[in-house]
């Protein structure tokens, strides 16, 4: 396994992140999950989309990325043994939101943007510095480091933290404090569903019809 | 999933291996990234988004105000589709002609996946397969062509391009020939032989030779036994992602009735859905479900039919209830 090349890097920053904000919303509203397991989850769909031998045929990003999130939270969800009657029901319901058109296409371009260009304005001030002259003026980190009498591991430590800055604060509406572990807080088991109790726990499955389930 | 890491002490690590990265890796440092990238998948992810942000956030602070960056983005799109108008001539040139069946000559490889297994595979010239359960499949690459045989099962092909040497795949009667296009196979017994492309163009031929139909993206070729059976039809961008969920894990349906869907879910694992009445066989099913597991799809069905679920061991029979009076 090795690190995605950079065309797939550059593929995601403008295919996928613009849209990423929105996902993690749409995570977050889904029953259960908290805000590690929709980490958890952008983070499974980043692997998937990065290691995927091509993209070429992903003629909308945005509708596959939620896709792919979609179906890593199901996988997930039996994973945690919670696959009652009720959540099978439920979940074959989830459905991925439309794909928006241009208008909002343009609002989410700057939304995403915009974040960006404010966490690069939180990040300390030596940080912020090694940041611009690597990313936006162009100096490699040896330049970086030449140009601010800094050493190079400390400019590389600059731009890992900027870096770091940038992973918590996008998308996640600020979040910049990385939290406690949260180990163990996951999706509680829940008991299989037997046969005696199916009908108590569906009281609205029966009349649905089955066309409706998608 | 007990000491499970979480997402930000990866995302830590990310950080740290994207600023190395930028700088250049040792060969040292190369390997113990792999060895960190293969320890869990989210690391993989958390990586490809630390590098997507380092490359996105040089265009946050470039321009300011932001301008509408999707706009940027649709133009290259845009003459691509372009190129690729201009460019079918080329292609169907390329792919005019009688497809000549070829033979299968010096190394061959074998590739399967088991029972309820997805795989993908990366073959050696860039182009990928996804193996569907209980698929086998052979491939031949020379000079000239490349040439792989489903022999069964389900496979999805994205094709890597090269114009000098065709992708040839050969399944039940037919032969398929493409330069470079996205699409799936099935050669499942009991099923119709069957071909969808999601992207690109596919030529498509009987092996005794005769007419050859191109097939474009979002189309469906069902070849149920002989030419003049075969039926071309579209579909929609969501029958075509239905049709190819079974990539994700998922089986996904519209209309079809039980008995088939049944006969999918039969594929995926040692468990066996059983139905014990004819009408109840023929209710149409409509949901996305999860491939593997088979007793889940059962009672959910069951809630929504009215009907009674009874596992015994691997047979998973669903039956009416007795008729209410």
């Amino acid at each position: 396994m090795t690190a995605p090349p950079d065309d797939r890097s550059h593929w995601l920053a403008t295919r996928i992140l613009p849209h990423e904000p929105a996902l993690r919303r749409w995570l977050r509203g889904l029953s259960a999950l908290d805000d590690s397991d929709v980490d958890d989850l952008v983070q499974e769909t980043y692997a998937v989309l990065a290691t995927r031998a091509s993209v070429v045929d992903i003629q909308d990003p945005r509708a596959y990325a939620f896709q792919v999130a979609r179906s890593l939270f199901l996988q997930g969800v039996r994973r945690a043994k919670i696959v009652s009657i009720n959540a099978v029901a439920d979940l074959t319901e989830i459905e991925v939101p439309d794909d928006s058109p241009s208008p909002f296409d343009h609002a989410a371009g700057r939304e995403d943007l915009r974040q960006l260009a404010a966490a690069i304005e939180a990040m300390p001030p030596q940080t912020r510095r090694a940041f611009q002259l690597r990313r936006i003026e162009g100096l490699s980190q040896r330049e970086v480091a030449a140009a601010t009498q800094l050493s190079e591991s400390t400019v590389e430590k600059h731009i890992g933290r900027g870096i770091r800055i940038l992973m918590a604060q996008f998308g996640r509406g600020g979040k910049q404090v990385p939290r406690a572990s949260t180990s163990g807080g996951r999706i509680p088991d829940a008991p299989e569903p037997t046969e005696t109790n199916q009908k108590n726990a569906t009281p609205d499955a029966r009349p649905r019809d089955s066309r409706h389930y998608r | 999933m007990h000491d499970r890491e979480t997402a930000d002490t990866i995302d830590d690590a990310a950080s740290e291996w994207a600023a190395r990265l930028d700088r250049g890796l040792s060969a040292a440092e190369q390997q113990t990234l792999e060895a960190w990238l293969a320890g869990d998948t989210r690391r993989v992810g958390a990586l490809a988004r630390a590098r997507a942000l380092w490359h996105h956030a040089g265009q946050a602070v470039a321009r300011e105000p932001a301008p509408p960056v999707m706009a940027e983005e649709r133009a290259p799109l845009l003459s691509r589709r372009r190129l690729l108008g201009g460019g079918a001539t080329a292609l169907a040139a390329a792919l005019a002609g009688v497809l000549v069946v070829p033979h299968f000559l010096g190394d061959t490889e074998t590739l399967e996946s088991g029972i309820g297994e997805v795989r993908r595979i990366t073959l050696e010239d860039g182009s990928a397969v996804t193996l569907g359960p209980g698929t086998t499949l052979r491939h031949s690459y020379d000079g000239t062509r490349r040439l792989v045989e489903l022999v069964a099962g389900d496979a999805f092909f994205e094709i890597a391009h090269d114009p000098r040497r065709p992708f040839i795949v050969l399944a039940g009667w037919l032969t398929l020939r493409t330069l470079e296009s996205a699409f799936g196979v099935r050669a499942v017994q009991g099923m119709p032989l069957s071909v969808i492309v999601s992207n690109g163009q596919v030529a498509i031929g009987a092996k005794a030779g005769g007419a050859v139909r191109t097939l474009d993206a979002n189309m469906r070729l069902d070849a149920p036994a002989a030419a003049d059976s075969a039926r071309v039809t579209r579909l929609e961008p969501d029958a075509l992602q239905r049709a190819l969920a079974w990539r994700e894990g998922m089986l996904a349906f519209e209309g079809d009735t039980l008995a088939s869907v049944a006969a999918q879910f039969d594929r995926y694992g040692t468990a066996r859905i059983v139905i014990a009445d004819p009408s109840l066989a023929r209710e149409p099913i409509t949901g996305t479900f999860a491939a593997n597991d088979p007793r889940g799809f059962a009672r959910a069905i069951a809630a929504s039919l009215d009907a009674r679920v009874t596992i015994d061991g691997n047979a998973i029979r669903l039956s009416r209830k007795a008729p209410a009076k």
